[in-house]
């Protein structure tokens, strides 16, 4: 009940300030982190899925015994059954391995996942960061940019994008980061335009330090945290767009398997092969919710403004 | 209150002007001719014909002054005619939106009025089993594929259960708009563009109202004797919605961008499935015009969450 | 519906039109004595896209002709069943013994839906505006009337070599030489016949003005008056074509009120709506849906054989694979792709397979000494080597200038068959030592990609053909201009030959022309410019209430006026 924070509150903080009064940023998150089985347990979902993806190649090859393009076209549609690795998840309509596609798929989408948010980071940091430092026509220029971008709905401007080329997983990943990068600029420029008027900011800047090492060292350490944060919320976030595409034929082009153009004839697949319907759905679903989670629990964790309220940790 | 208003139009134009140089410049990049894609099938065409009508389309003149020209045009709500339909665009465009609309603004609706409460109840339940519920559900429904899950509703709530209608706005030979039919046609897209915002709102909305309900002008406000209820709406919700306002500007762009794919999925005639059949078919003007005209959209309801902003939230309009 | 590909000249799309009951008795299944045909009700038909016109002269795609084709109809049609040509709006055609004159009979006391009487000159403007179209894909079925050349190109105001007589009740035509496909091809007129008094007012067959243009004009969108069937209601962009029943159709007026053509996204949005009843009947039924729609209690089907084919072309004249000009190279393409699979697999059986032009269900059909190109892996990779082409380290054939053997195959999306015989076959060559680079489309850019050029290799597609078999515009080595339909720079003098033979007689009795056809054949099997794949059945399922539905092979709504829907 509401009464409980306020006479519960202050006997949880004054102990758990004792506790952590000397303890740093990450030690202290790291604790938090500890506490939390939710996020734990994304975590250890992303991890396996991480290896399985990573592992992939030499999966297929010495335990499924089945590339991801290989097809047996007199074998397709075949249920999902325990007789062959391969054939745990079922096949297409090629006969292909939909296990191993999953696998491989979970590789594609991971990468252009965190190669994109990558992208968006490197871009939204220098561009927001920079903006919020030197103001000026920079500044204007940068905002007048990411109110531009941030108008036009993603898919509609990666759709005219889609038109034009036909895009390698590399090249999509940072096309989409190319896209992603405004909430990062928006939060790394807010953020830098207060801490530039901070005292050992603007001590750096009277002994002569130059803009470039103000905003190295003192400026973009204090902004990491949140960023990263951010940017793990990214990744979900371009996996859903990148789905998104790939299903509407414009991102990963067949044979190349990505969860989204997995799904592209799907619905004629439903009476067939329902499993090919919803194997690929739910990966997509699993990832994305074990990476907002796993962003929720690093926000909670490194949020210093969470000292000290609640007694159960999570907001 | 005017002022503001006036003053946010006027922000809104260099933004504008932003999407029409980004429109024009990614097209102008396409490999594909121009001419060719509108004379796409007619053969009897001389070279002499086709210099002609490049000529009269303009294409012979320097990038700049092309540019210059098509806003011209823009501005007078000109878009050339279809490469694919050889109609004009305009036309096509203003018969779509409508319809787009219609989903946008119900997901808006419905997305409020199911968020908000939501939001609302996990703060004050906070720690129980409807918290956590709700959380759980708020996590997995932001994670959900959209698309994914309209493939679903129409597959088996649809075609196997027969629930709900397949698609379209109406049944064949019925022909309103503001009838039990249209509803029904509409709970389909609806339910599955909301679902990502119904999910994100109670977050938000149960962080805000947490914190506000810890500051100290609710306590004072209890301690005076007033009851729960006015305490919560009249003090707790007025200052934990200003987030939830900004929120409006992601809620709109997941339902037009949404839009392009739910149309799809759901047979419906709006403006997303216009211009992804016309990417298909690499009729350029009318993708040009899609991109404008959602982008406006978007445009324009930032305008409005910046004015709903402004009234929630007195300060602003001084800023 | 997007599958079917770029119809052919009037000789190829007459079988296609829709048609009416014989002048004898119908062949439609009596009803039973407690089931009498009542009028009134909707028949919903589902299409993919917008319709672009509704004008038989320009049309080019299948939702359009669908339209049109119950709008406007010809003098002649194609028999359902045999696809022999047979009387419509004219009751008697005679030919000449020379074969240089054909004369058209119309039927007494025809009229538009308007009241206007139908006349030859209906006719005669409707081949005029073929003529002077600049969108047209027709002209080739006319080219051999008199004073064609002159009338097309502006010199006269008149076509001479068609004269109307006895009121405009005859029509005769002259043509410069034989022309064995001419009963079939003229009476369709471009593919369906239009009223001249309203559209001459937005084109004047007189002139050579362009500031009228039969190409670009409000009528195209809205007809104005129907010699068939229906009559064009209202058209909603994005909705749906509604068509209302034309009381004054010569065979009597429809029993169905309205008649609807939905949009829908895609064909597996219409085979859902098929399922939930939101449409009434849906003709193109893929196979891999058969099974799934079969099992639905209020829907019956049909199965009947189709006038078409799918094949993989191969483009001669390909400037980035040189080696598709190689015959032995064609012929190794053929044996290195399991067809048989794909007809088990893919087409599910519901179909069969094809090794060269005629498709079975033709008269001319003769599949005698046709090779098969059985499925041999080892076959192809001689034959390959024999070419010249050397094994290279990363399992990719070098051809003789060093390149790897790696081209493009595209096809449309969409269309879940070719789709799917995309990927296949793109593993399927990987195990011959080719690679394959895959392509999906949309139908108009994919053929307008495949347009005769060097800028394409392989592509997978079909060909839909009428009853009248006449390959000329498709195999003669003439028709490889931009815009024809020779685009795999196919050339043989001997095929040449034997395309004449079948097309300008002078004999042209069955039996010669199939002569003609089979030496055709023959040279298409031996020299593969396609890989030649299958016919498809065609799945026709309807709901249970649409009650005198008879679909065949060359038509399948033949008797839509005699169609009514049970309560």
């Amino acid at each position: 009940m509401a009464t409980d924070v306020t006479t519960v509150a202050p006997v949880a903080v004054q102990a758990a300030e004792a506790r952590r009064a000397t303890a740093g940023l990450w030690s202290d998150a790291l604790w938090r982190l500890r506490r939390d089985p939710t996020t734990i347990g994304a975590l250890v979902v992303l991890a396996t899925m991480v290896t399985l993806a990573l592992g992939a190649d030499l999966l297929a090859d010495n335990f499924f015994h089945w590339s991801f393009s290989k097809q047996d076209i007199l074998s397709s549609y075949e249920k999902p059954s325990l007789s062959e690795p391969a054939m745990w998840f079922g096949s297409d309509q090629l006969g292909r391995s939909q296990i191993v596609r999953l696998l491989y798929g979970a590789r594609v989408s991971l990468f252009i996942g965190t190669f994109g948010a990558a992208t968006s980071m490197l871009i939204g940091v220098v561009l927001g960061v920079t903006a919020g430092y030197f103001r000026g026509w920079w500044d204007d220029l940068i905002v007048w940019l990411v109110t531009t971008l941030n108008s036009i709905p993603t898919l509609f401007l990666l759709l005219i994008v889609g038109l034009l080329f036909r895009l390698a997983p590399l090249p999509l990943a940072i096309f989409l980061g190319a896209l992603g990068w405004l909430g990062i600029a928006n939060l790394a420029r807010g953020q830098t335009i207060s801490l530039r008027e901070r005292e050992y900011v603007l001590a750096a800047r009277t002994i002569g330090a130059t803009p470039i090492r103000v905003m190295w060292r003192h400026i973009f350490p204090n902004i990491l945290p949140l960023m990263i944060i951010l940017a793990m919320t990214d990744i979900g976030g371009l996996i859903l767009t990148e789905s998104a595409l790939s299903y509407l034929g414009f991102g990963i082009q067949p044979p190349v398997p990505s969860w989204g153009n997995m799904l592209t004839g799907a619905t004629q697949f439903l009476t067939k092969g329902p499993w090919l319907v919803y194997a690929p759905g739910a990966m997509i679903w699993i990832t994305v919710l074990c990476l907002y989670l796993v962003g929720d629990g690093l926000r909670d964790a490194l949020d210093p403004r969470l000292r000290g309220v609640g007694g159960t940790g999570r907001k | 209150m005017g002022r503001f208003i006036a003053r946010r139009l006027v922000q809104a134009i260099p933004t504008l002007f932003g999407v029409l140089v980004l429109t024009f410049l990614l097209t102008r990049l396409s490999p594909a001719d121009p001419v060719q894609l509108m004379l796409g099938g007619q053969y009897d065409i001389t070279p002499e014909d086709r210099e002609r009508l490049r000529q009269s389309l303009g294409l012979n003149d320097p990038l700049p002054f092309q540019f210059v020209t098509w806003v011209w045009h823009v501005i007078q709500f000109d878009f050339g005619n279809s490469f694919y339909y050889h109609r004009p665009v305009i036309q096509m465009i203003g018969e779509r939106i409508p319809n787009s609309l219609q989903i946008s603004i119900s997901a808006l609706v419905i997305t409020l009025a199911v968020g908000v409460p939501l939001g609302v109840l996990a703060a004050l339940r906070r720690g129980g089993i409807v918290d956590h519920t709700i959380r759980i559900f708020s996590v997995s429904g932001h994670a959900i594929p959209t698309f994914w899950f309209g493939l679903i509703f129409v597959l088996v709530l649809g075609v196997q259960l027969r629930w709900f209608p397949i698609g379209s706005m109406n049944v064949v030979g019925t022909d309103c708009t503001v009838c039990w039919d249209r509803l029904w046609h509409l709970i389909g897209p609806v339910a599955v563009i909301s679902i990502g915002g119904i999910a994100n709102l109670p977050r938000i909305l149960r962080t805000e109202v947490l914190e506000v309900i810890s500051q100290d002008y609710v306590r004072t406000a209890r301690s005076k004797g007033l009851r729960e209820r006015v305490v919560i709406s009249a003090h707790v919700l007025r200052n934990a919605l200003i987030p939830v306002v900004t929120l409006f500007g992601g809620l709109l762009t997941i339902f037009v961008g949404g839009s392009l794919v739910i149309e799809q999925v759901f047979n419906w005639p709006g403006l997303g499935r216009l211009t992804f059949e016309a990417a298909i078919n690499k009729d350029y003007p009318v993708v040009q015009a899609g991109v404008v005209f959602s982008s406006l959209l978007l445009i324009v309801s930032y305008i409005l969450r910046d004015i709903s902003y402004a009234i929630v939230d007195p300060r602003i309009k001084v800023r | 519906m997007r599958r079917l590909s770029a119809l052919l000249g009037a000789a190829l799309l007459v079988a296609v039109s829709c048609g009416q009951t014989p002048p004898s008795t119908g062949a439609s299944p009596t009803p039973a004595a407690s089931e009498t045909p009542q009028a009134g009700g909707r028949v919903v038909y589902g299409a993919t896209g917008d319709p672009k016109t509704m004008q038989p002269v320009i049309s080019t795609d299948t939702t359009s002709s669908f339209i049109w084709d119950k709008i406007y109809i010809g003098l002649t049609r194609a028999n359902y069943k045999t696809g022999e040509t047979e009387p419509s709006l004219a009751e008697k055609l005679e030919l000449s013994k020379d074969g240089l004159t054909l004369t058209y009979t119309l039927r007494d006391n025809l009229v538009w839906s308007d009241g206007t009487p139908f006349t030859g000159e209906d006719y005669k403007y409707t081949v005029e505006a073929v003529a002077r179209s600049v969108k047209t894909v027709r002209k080739s079925t006319f080219q051999d009337i008199v004073g064609w050349a002159d009338y097309r190109d502006g010199k006269t105001d008149s076509l001479a070599g068609i004269t109307l007589g006895n009121n405009g009740k005859t029509i005769e035509i002259k043509f410069t030489k034989v022309f064995c496909p001419a009963t079939a091809a003229m009476g369709g007129a471009g593919g369906g016949i239009l009223p001249s008094k309203h559209f001459k007012t937005v084109w004047n067959n007189k002139t050579t003005d362009t500031k009228t243009n039969i190409d670009d004009n409000a009528l195209n969108m809205a007809p104005p008056a129907s010699m068939g069937p229906f009559v064009f209601k209202e058209f909603k962009p994005g909705v749906q074509v509604t068509l209302v029943r034309n009381d004054k159709y010569f065979r009597g007026a429809p029993l169905i009120d309205e008649f609807v053509v939905k949009n829908y996204a895609d064909a597996t949005a219409i085979k859902n709506a098929l399922v939930t009843g939101e449409v009434t009947y849906y003709p193109t039924v893929e196979a891999k849906d058969v099974e799934e729609v079969s099992k639905v209690d209020s829907l019956r089907g049909f199965r009947y054989k189709s006038s078409s084919y799918n094949y993989i072309g191969w483009n001669a004249k390909a400037a980035k694979a040189p080696w598709l000009a190689n015959r032995d190279v064609r012929q190794a393409l053929w044996y290195g792709i399991n067809v048989d699979a794909i007809m088990k697999k893919i087409v599910f059986g519901l179909g069969s397979q094809v090794y060269a032009h005629t498709p079975p269900v033709s008269w001319a059909y003769d599949p005698s000494g046709l090779t098969q190109y059985n499925n041999d892996v080892a076959k192809a990779k001689s034959l390959l080597e024999k070419a010249g082409a050397k094994m290279g380290a990363d399992g990719i054939y070098r051809w003789t200038d060093g390149q790897p053997m790696k081209m493009r195959i595209e096809t449309n999306q969409g269309n879940n068959a070719r789709e799917t015989i995309l990927q296949f076959a793109q593993e399927q060559y990987k195990a011959i030592g080719v690679q394959i680079d895959p392509l999906l489309e949309s139908f108009n850019a994919l053929l307008d990609r495949t347009d005769p050029g060097t800028d394409f290799e392989g592509f997978i597609i079909g060909w839909s053909l009428g009853a009248d078999p006449d390959p000329y515009s498709i195999w003669h080595s003439s028709q490889q201009g931009k815009g024809q339909f020779n685009n795999v720079g196919y050339s043989s003098p001997a095929v040449d030959q034997a395309l004449l033979d079948n097309r300008n007689g002078p004999d042209c009795s069955k039996d010669a022309r199939k002569a003609a056809l089979k030496k055709v054949d023959q040279n298409l099997n031996q020299d593969a410019p396609y890989t030649f794949l299958y016919s498809a059945d065609t799945n026709f399922f309807a709901s249970k209430q649409l009650q005198g539905v008879d679909p065949n092979t060359y038509s399948n709504a033949w008797n839509i006026e005699k169609w009514w829907l049970k309560k």
